[in-house]
């Protein structure tokens, strides 16, 4: 993404989102409702899922680099870059990117639902913004990336509907 | 034995760590008065380069180990120069 807004935020908001459609779509298509606590459980879950995949795979893809840099500049034992300061380095990135990503997991899971909590009995808005929100999402990747805004918005919000269908037959809540 | 200047053979992987960094763990070095990193080569992986470190008892081994904890691998010494004073290279006559 172009600018300062980090990276790991885009897929931490968008893994939020579908978060909160898979989850919450069913209370809300299936008559419950949306309430303040829904909303704050689906977060936290976005949240704590979150937190775990985005370190694993952060952590992971740096330390691949570390270990190809071994081999490109032949050393002799494989891990003296990651046991050293570098290694630490990577660590440290890979913790940032995934406490920015699970943060924005947990407030694009969060808003969406709140205002559908708050908009009672209109709770269907949640799923509304939560697929605008999406197509928003695709709009801002596509002029970052130089791809046809839109086929990404449609796409997204596409995709949207769906993982919302998906929630609404598994019945999670 | 009082290690004057050191020019050595230095590789690193493109994108970390960078140039700065390098410098500064050198710099930190017991006996390093002065450093000159420059690129001689890179491709898509690495990056070559010639590093020239100047000072007054310079500790050879905390400098080695500087260079390899920054993550850079010290292929070669070049030339090492020794003493109380820094002489140049004389080529030979013939």
């Amino acid at each position: 993404m172009a600018g300062p807004f980090p990276a790991s935020a885009v897929p931490g908001i968008a893994d939020g989102i579908v978060n909160a459609l898979t989850l919450a779509s069913s209370a809300v298509l299936h008559g419950s409702g949306l309430s303040v606590s829904l909303a704050l459980r689906v977060a936290a879950v976005a949240l704590v899922t979150s937190v775990f995949t985005v370190f694993v795979a952060e952590y992971g893809q740096l330390r691949a680099e570390l270990a190809r840099a071994e081999r490109e500049l032949s050393f002799s034992e494989s891990g003296r870059l990651a046991a050293g300061r570098l290694g630490r380095q990577v660590a440290r990135e890979a913790a940032v990117a995934s406490a920015v990503a699970s943060v924005a997991s947990f407030a694009g899971a969060l808003i969406p639902l709140a205002v559908g909590a708050a908009t009672a009995p209109y709770s269907w808005s949640a799923l509304v913004i939560s697929v605008g929100a999406l197509g928003a999402l695709g709009g801002a990747l596509a002029t970052a990336v130089g791809g046809q805004r839109r086929r990404w918005i449609i796409a997204m919000m596409v995709m949207g509907v769906a993982v919302a269908a998906v929630g609404s037959a598994l019945d999670i809540t | 034995m009082n290690v004057r200047r050191l020019q050595l053979d230095v590789d690193k992987a493109v994108h970390r760590p960078d140039l700065p960094e390098l410098a500064e763990a050198i710099d930190g070095v017991p006996g390093v008065e002065a450093v000159n990193i420059t690129v001689t080569d890179i491709d898509i992986e690495t990056v070559g380069t010639e590093v020239t470190v100047e000072g007054d008892n310079i500790d050879l081994a905390a400098l080695v180990q500087a260079i390899e904890t920054a993550g850079a691998a010290l292929h070669s010494i070049d030339e090492i120069v020794v003493g109380d004073r820094i002489i140049e290279r004389v080529p030979r006559a013939r």
